[in-house]
């Protein structure tokens, strides 16, 4: 830059220059002043020359030129006359700024007003300083530009920082979804054959395909079982990972609790006499609308009594109970049973994801650790809570709570 | 089996079943089930060929797999709902994703299973129809 490369077409000067600075600015690129009154530029000029030598300065004397330059040139700040613009007003700023296409650009308005409330202005309308001319000596000049031009570089790499953040959530983002789309290929690509192998089964099974003796129906009965269980674990792998991804919705409406208690225990009952445990049901008809998910309670329901029937002995007992809660709004439902147990130091971490515990010894009975952390996901995001308390050889209350209609209500219009 | 009629003996209160799916041993199994329960049932692998039976073959219930190839449930369940307004409809589905169940909810239809489900819901859905 010289100043035979900018006379020719504006009004501009560069009143010095060096290759290597240590400048009042700390960087490389020029600053400008922009200032009608020849006599202030030289001022200006000669008290950064004096902290700076090295300092490369462009000055020049109205806004049109000033443009013209942002066109053409960087700069690691600008000096502005306040008298320049007639006053620092909203937009004034941000156009030096788009001009510069540097929305961190510093502008220190140098105005020969004294006044708090125009310097107040001049700051809330996106001025990096506001220097009085009568009091700009050579250090407060050198000071407001450093630290401008640093509180700008701040920017700059908070910017920086930022787009780097959002490249990154958009990667996570895309990865999210192609996690999601292999768990659902994989859920699908399982439950199809297992969809045959099931109806295959069943229809041997019925007697459908011919007559079948007392082992060959036993051997069927066994083979449905398995198929169940390993759709069970199939979509429980599913839903653990919607939860992962956070797409586990639910869809909550208003859900007769004890009609689902009794037909779960329907179902489950069949399982409980399988392996000669009474499954009992207690709950009070009168129990209040839950605004619920009900397939995804009736989930909890069946995991919490499958486990209960898969950790206790033949002979025990399992209930089901369901009573309001203590919490207003909402409703309790225990399992409760007489088996096995759960040593304390499992037992504070049982709805944990992929923990596993091994409370007879059977590490065949243990699962994937998934069936639990479901269960508490899915009461949480009905905003209740579950716990369970436990003592080895005696047996194990899971409660979990859920919300009324008239406590859904409510919590919605708090 | 695309295009093949099953038939079977037929009780006073059966109804025409149409199942498609586009996994043939699953079609297979269900039509034997379907059929054995005295309904009369024309399968069929693929949509197109589904909906054109109906022409001249009026079903009262249709059984339809949703993701398949060409035309998938949805679309088939679409046309039978505009062109056969009578003939009721029963979607299944090995997914589990909220695309499906988004769009059920836009798109109701009379029911709809998840697959791998007991046979036995079916045949009472079927008979309910």
């Amino acid at each position: 830059m010289t100043n035979t490369q900018l006379a020719p077409r504006i009004d501009a000067e560069v009143v010095d220059s060096a290759a290597d600075s240590d400048s009042a600015c700390d960087r490389d690129l020029p600053v400008l002043i922009v200032d009608a009154d020849e006599g202030d530029r030289e001022r200006f000029c000669e008290a950064l020359r004096n902290v700076s030598p090295d300092i490369v300065i462009v000055v020049c004397g109205n806004l049109e030129t000033a443009s013209y330059l942002f066109e053409t040139h960087n700069f690691s700040c600008v000096l502005l006359d306040y008298h320049l613009l007639g006053g620092v007003a909203r937009g004034h700023i941000l156009e030096y700024q788009q001009a510069a296409n540097d929305p961190h650009l510093p502008v220190i308005i140098v105005s020969s007003y004294g006044s708090e409330s125009k310097a107040a202005s001049a700051m809330r309308h996106g001025a990096a300083d506001y220097l009085v001319k009568d009091n700009v000596t050579e250090h407060s000049l050198r000071r407001a530009i450093r630290n401008s031009v640093s509180k700008a570089q701040l920017h700059r790499s908070l910017d920086r920082e930022r787009q780097s953040l959002e490249l990154l959530n958009t990667d996570l983002l895309q990865k999210n979804r192609e996690v999601q789309s292999f768990y659902h290929t994989v859920s699908h690509e399982l439950k199809t054959p297992l969809t045959a192998i099931r109806e295959y089964c069943s229809l041997v099974h019925d007697g459908i395909l011919g007559e079948t003796n007392p082992d060959q129906l036993d051997a069927m009965s066994t083979a449905l079982d398995c198929c169940d269980r390993l759709t069970r674990l199939v979509n429980d792998l599913f839903d653990a990972a919607r939860v992962e991804t956070g797409k586990f919705e639910l869809n909550a409406e208003p859900t007769e609790i004890v009609a689902l208690l009794k037909s779960e225990h329907e179902v489950l009952n069949v399982l409980a006499k399988q392996s000669g445990i009474e499954l009992v049901l207690d709950v009070d008809a009168n129990l209040p609308l839950c605004e619920i998910d009900g397939a995804r309670v009736r989930q909890v329901v069946s995991n919490l009594v499958r486990n209960a029937i898969k950790f206790t002995a033949s002979g025990g007992e399992i209930s089901m109970s369901a009573r309001p809660s203590e919490t207003q709004g909402m409703l309790q439902v225990c399992i409760t049973d007489n088996g096995y147990g759960i040593a304390s130091e499992h037992a504070e971490h049982i709805f944990d994801r992929l923990y596993q515990c091994d409370p007879i010894g059977e590490t065949s009975q243990n699962g994937m650790g998934i069936g639990l952390y479901l269960c508490s996901q899915i009461v949480h995001q009905h905003n209740g809570t579950i716990d369970v308390e436990s003592e080895l050889g005696e047996g194990s209350a899971f409660t979990f709570t859920l919300p009324t209609v008239a406590g859904f209500e409510s919590s919605r219009v708090a | 089996m695309s295009g093949q009629i099953q038939s079977f003996r037929t009780l006073e209160d059966a109804s025409r079943v149409l199942l498609i799916d586009d996994d043939p041993l699953i079609l297979r199994a269900l039509a034997t089930r379907i059929g054995h329960a005295g309904h009369e049932v024309r399968a069929f692998t693929d949509g197109s060929s589904g909906l054109w039976s109906l022409n001249s073959w009026p079903a009262d219930v249709a059984v339809i797999d949703i993701n398949m190839a060409g035309l998938n449930g949805f679309q088939v369940a679409r046309e039978i709902q505009e062109r056969y307004p009578s003939c009721k409809v029963i979607l299944q589905t090995a997914s589990r994703s909220e695309d499906v169940w988004h769009q059920l909810a836009n798109q109701p239809v009379d029911a709809v299973l998840e697959k791998p489900f007991d046979s036995r819901e079916l045949l009472d859905l079927i008979a309910t129809a």
